[in-house]
């Protein structure tokens, strides 16, 4: 009796392995090969056209951190990452809770406000490069106002935030939907109770709402603080990591010293670097700012 | 003073479903005021349309004397009760009960006094700084009601606070609203469903049906004198038994339907000769059909013969089903005797007793 | 059901390894860019002429789009690339210092019908390094100065400008407020803020961005001096640069009369017969400084280390970059070829603006730079601080030579 237990068990846990295996072949090969492949080259200075690659232990690393430019783009990825990730998650969280009242013309706004997110990066980027130039559609507006605009992508002081804008516009509609869904889960009474109680619209939005999609908030966090860390597209198209390294950031340092210089080991090196920051941001987010559910 | 007063109210939604066509009602100060009817009447609309959370698309709603249509819910100075509590769930018990205060700019002092009263009364002295995730329904229910009192508003609404409740906790906790109500001494509003809720609770109830208002009147009177078929089934359990038939005047006054016939009593017959030829329906509790045979009332009818279907005895009483025409109807007595399934019976009803309505209309008649 | 797992399992695994590993190609294979349909069919017909003279040869023409340079050097570097590419001669220094192309020394020498004394010498040097010839230069374009020809009739200027001074004067007087509101509508001059623009104007005045002794030459006199003169043409506002105007090169620049001259190469003839074809342009050599020099950007065909056909290989490339191909190839006047013979026979010394071009090749030298290319980025980033920020020239290229310094390629 045991005997067959056992056996039918096994059989199930075989099916089961089989399929789990199948994507986890997909991603060793694909993801995790890769990774530790990286982590194995940052130690070697190779540069893709010489078949040698030489050891050279932790040199690329000291070089990385010694790397003017590097030490830049750090920098750089920092100012956006504070910058951006807050405006982005609280404008997408306003958004919604727009979005959820009863507002005449709600439907079309929904959809702009979404449209941004998916559509092409490449091509919003292109867009922008137009908007920002300096007989631009922005410094057109700006002019009504008696503003006199600079070309805000060749100005190394507006440059990045000119990426910023860009990139906050076209991510907010995509985590007004993720918080769209968190609304949805506040049940009407709550709202009628706080109206009852004397909250206006304002301090329902505050008191309520945003203590109660806290873990929707977490998580639009951590995807924003890692989108931008890894901030690529925008860059690339429209800024070329310039003027002056205004816009380098570290990804597009890897990427520029991986395939642009051809120096795969040290770009490797960098890339690690990257990662564990990327690491150590969302290890102190989950410590010190929990999503802790209420309810 | 708090009188709440509805004045030829109306509620139309957009897409032009009328849910409340003319509604007038006056709830007077203190009183315990009770909407009841079936699901869709309309009272959690009137109800919400007394708190602001509905529009009003006409007629006016006074509370103490002031229009109040265009004030929102915050400058009412009402409080309600939600049938889901609709508690804060990331504030502790003191802080949920303390929102409204604070927002209105209320000394610290102040809150902490009315909390802690409001917490006394009913017994959440020692969940105060619990979150409503670990309290059960009852605990919740209760501190939805704390931070209704502490408002100390002129009006209290509760939509149906019990339903989530189990029966015996609801049991329980219309006790203990009914004297929350003596205590405080507050116009209180309460919509239920339950007709048993409304007649144990309530001063002075209001039916519903369909958005209309089917009748206002003490308990009792609603039981013993329906101003419609609506009312007679609605309140009562079991409900009133009805029957269709025709007054036919031959050498006097009968009611005349297939299975049951019998001559109309002096006490209502000049009342009942006014209805000779309409299509009757007759109404009559259950606990006014007495045995013929073992009751010696005066105050019967001539006897009528039934067939007992079913006969369910629970000690003091006996329901007794019978059908007659095609329909059943339900007998309550309390002679003592026993009765068998598919037994003869001669019943009689109670003259007092007797209720004629109108077959279309359903209006009371007699 | 283990063992059809370990089918399954063993199955992906083999075809994941036979896809990474190289096989040997059935047919020999060429590369290039992708630029414009034209240019594509031209070739295509150059290459359907060889088809005709050697239908024993099998080849696969193979343009890649997009990323070119960074698609090749993958392949290059994986062993994958094809028999002949194109090769920028821009970057050519960086690729003969890593020793992955092969020397094509041996195919001329036994291959009677070359002829590689046609050559420009200045072409063929681009692609020398220690005695060794690792590619043929198949055409070139040199900077000239384009100019609008109404605007220098309205201007009153009969005379092209043979000299910086005269440049300047002539900038300054092509420079106007048209319709008084303060604001410049016409500069003299566009120029774009890249480091092969500032090129002839160094070499001009007797400067290098790399000394002939190996050490930098950026912060040296000549080269700041020709720095500062090209940027305080921008500083003066007789200069502009085109994001300024809104336009995203110097081409559109002129075309739209936003500028009455531009440096420009053979591609901008194409782009302004199309676009622009209403307006009334010429090309001039460029004014001299010190001496005359200007520079060229060539393209040479070349081959990988080690070619899987090295002999139908070099019969490509002899017939693609020897007089019978080239001819074909430069017929339209998309190109100007980089053999003497060629050019003459093709009429374009008698061209009034292809005459302007050949002549400029006897003075130009091929943009290269003999660093890496982090050490190339590092320099455009020093021209970037010139123009968008506050620094001088001068600081900005003491700033950038120390970076510099450490990218300088192996010799």
């Amino acid at each position: 009796m045991s005997k067959t237990i056992k056996s039918k068990r096994w059989q199930q846990m075989k099916t089961a392995y089989t399929f789990i295996g199948i994507p986890v072949i997909l991603f060793t090969v694909f993801t995790f090969i890769p990774i530790i492949f990286a982590f194995v080259i940052s130690f070697f200075d190779w540069n893709l056209l010489i078949p040698e690659k030489t050891f050279i232990g932790l040199g690329n690393y000291f070089e990385v951190f010694q790397d003017e430019v590097f030490l830049i783009a750090v920098k750089n990825t920092a100012l956006y990452t504070v910058i951006v990730v807050p405006i982005q998650t609280i404008l997408s969280l306003f958004l919604a809770f727009l979005m959820n009242q009863k507002l005449p013309g709600r439907t079309f706004f929904r959809t702009a406000f979404y449209i941004p997110a998916i559509t092409s990066s490449v091509v919003t980027s292109i867009i922008f490069v137009w908007i920002y130039s300096k007989p631009g559609l922005l410094n057109y507006l700006l002019s009504m106002v008696g503003i006199d605009g600079t070309d805000w992508l060749t100005n190394p002081s507006t440059a990045l935030f000119a990426i910023m804008a860009l990139t906050i516009w076209s991510t907010s509609g995509y985590f007004m939907i993720t918080f769209l869904a968190g609304l949805q889960n506040i049940p009407k009474s709550v709202y009628e109770a706080a109206a009852i109680d004397g909250a206006s619209t304002w301090t329902q939005f505050w008191k309520i709402t945003v203590p109660m999609v806290r873990p929707v908030t977490f998580f639009v966090v951590v995807l924003g603080l890692i989108g931008c860390f890894q901030v690529f597209d925008q860059i690339y198209v429209m800024s070329g990591g310039g003027p002056v390294n205004a816009t380098t950031t570290m990804s597009y340092f890897v990427y520029n010293n991986s395939f642009k210089f051809f120096r795969l080991g040290y770009g490797a090196a960098a890339a690690i670097v990257l990662a564990a920051i990327i690491f150590v941001a969302t290890w102190l987010q989950k410590k010190y700012f929990p999503s802790n559910p209420y309810q | 003073m708090a009188k709440v007063e509805l004045k030829h109210i109306k509620k139309v939604y957009d897409n032009k479903v009328t849910a409340i066509a003319d509604a007038n009602v006056v709830i007077e100060d203190k009183e315990f005021a009770v909407l009841v009817g079936p699901s869709g009447c309309g009272k959690s609309t009137m109800l919400r349309m007394i708190a602001g959370l509905e529009e009003i698309s006409g007629g006016d709603m006074l509370i103490d004397g002031e229009r109040v249509n265009d004030l929102s819910p915050k400058d009412r100075d009402i409080a309600m009760v939600f049938q889901n509590y609709a508690l804060y769930p990331h504030m502790t018990v003191f802080d949920n009960m303390a929102f409204g205060l604070k927002l209105r700019k209320f000394p610290k002092e102040e809150i902490k006094k009315r909390v802690e009263e409001a917490a006394d009364i009913l017994g959440l002295t020692d969940f105060l700084h619990r979150r409503p995730k670990a309290m059960s329904g009852g605990q919740r229910q209760r501190v939805a009601i704390g931070r209704a009192i502490v408002r100390q508003p002129k009006v209290f609404l509760f939509d149906e606070p019990l339903s989530n409740l189990d029966a015996k906790l609801r049991v329980q906790m219309r006790m203990e609203i009914k004297q929350l109500h003596k205590r405080l001494n507050a116009t209180m509003i309460y919509v239920t469903h339950d007709q048993i809720e409304a007649m144990t609770m309530g001063n002075k109830i209001v039916v519903l049906k369909d958005g209309d208002v089917q009748q206002v009147d003490k308990p009792m009177t609603l039981y013993n004198d329906p101003a419609n078929q609506f009312v007679g089934s609605f309140i009562g359990s079991p409900s009133m038994n009805f029957l269709e038939g025709k007054i036919e005047k031959t050498d006097r006054l009968y009611f005349r339907s297939r299975d049951v016939n019998f001559s109309i009593p002096e006490n209502i017959e000049k009342q009942v000769s006014k209805l000779v030829g309409n299509g009757i329906t007759l109404g009559f509790r259950p606990e006014s059909i007495y045995d013929h045979d073992y009751e010696d009332r005066a105050q019967l009818t001539e006897k009528v013969t039934i067939s007992i279907d079913v006969t369910e005895p629970i000690g003091a009483e006996t329901f007794i089903y019978f059908k007659a025409n095609d329909k059943e109807f339900c007998m309550r007595s309390s002679s003592g005797l026993v009765y068998e399934n598919g037994q003869s019976l001669n019943i009689g009803f109670d003259v007092a007793r007797l209720y004629f309505f109108d077959s279309e209309s359903g209006k009371r008649l007699v | 059901m283990v063992n059809t797992f370990k089918k399954i399992s063993l199955f992906s695994l083999f075809s994941l390894l036979i896809s990474c590993g190289g096989f040997k190609d059935d047919e020999m294979r060429l590369s290039s860019w992708v630029s414009s349909p034209q240019e594509t069919d031209l070739f295509e017909a150059t290459l359907q002429e060889f088809r005709n003279l050697n239908p024993d040869i099998p080849f696969d023409f193979e343009p890649i789009p997009g990323n070119y340079s960074e698609k090749l050097q993958l392949m290059l570097g994986t062993n994958t690339a094809p028999d002949v590419f194109f090769l920028k001669g821009m970057i050519s220094p960086s690729y003969m210092s890593f020793g992955i192309l092969r020397d094509l020394s041996e195919d001329i020498a036994t291959d009677p019908s070359f002829d590689s004394e046609d050559f420009y010498p200045a072409l063929l040097e681009a692609f020398q390094k220690d005695g060794g010839q690792y590619g043929i230069p198949k055409d070139f374009s040199p900077y000239v100065l384009f100019y609008n020809k109404e605007m220098f009739r309205e201007a009153g200027i009969d005379s092209l400008p043979s000299n910086w001074q005269e440049l300047e004067a002539a900038a300054t007087a092509l420079t106007k407020d048209l319709d008084g509101d303060g604001e410049t509508d016409q500069f003299g001059l566009v120029i774009e803020p890249v480091l092969e623009m500032i090129m002839p104007f160094v070499y001009q005045n007797g400067g290098y961005f790399q000394n002939p002794d190996g050490s930098l030459g950026i912060t040296d006199e000549p080269f700041i001096e020709a720095v500062e003169f090209y940027h305080g043409l921008y500083r003066k506002g007789i200069a502009t640069i085109p994001t300024d105007v809104g336009q995203g090169w110097n081409g559109d620049t002129f075309g739209r009369g936003k500028a009455a001259m531009a440096l420009s190469g053979g591609w901008l003839l194409p782009f302004l017969k199309e676009n622009y074809p209403d307006m009334d342009w010429g090309v001039a050599e460029l004014p001299a400084g010190k001496q005359k020099a200007t520079i060229a950007f060539t393209t040479a065909y070349a081959m990988p280390k080690a070619p899987n056909y090295p002999e139908d290989a070099w019969k490509l490339v002899s017939y693609l970059g020897g007089k019978e191909g080239m001819k074909k190839w430069t017929s339209q006047g998309l190109a100007l070829p980089s053999r003497r013979s060629v050019a003459e026979e093709n009429g374009f010394y008698e061209d009034p603006v292809f005459g302007v071009m050949m002549r400029s090749i006897e003075y130009a030298r091929p943009f290269q730079i003999q660093f890496s290319e982090r050490g190339f980025e590092e320099a455009v980033v020093g021209v970037q601080s010139m123009f968008f920020t506050d620094k001088s020239p001068r600081q900005s290229m003491l700033d950038i030579a120390s970076r510099i310094e450490k990218y300088k390629l192996k010799k």
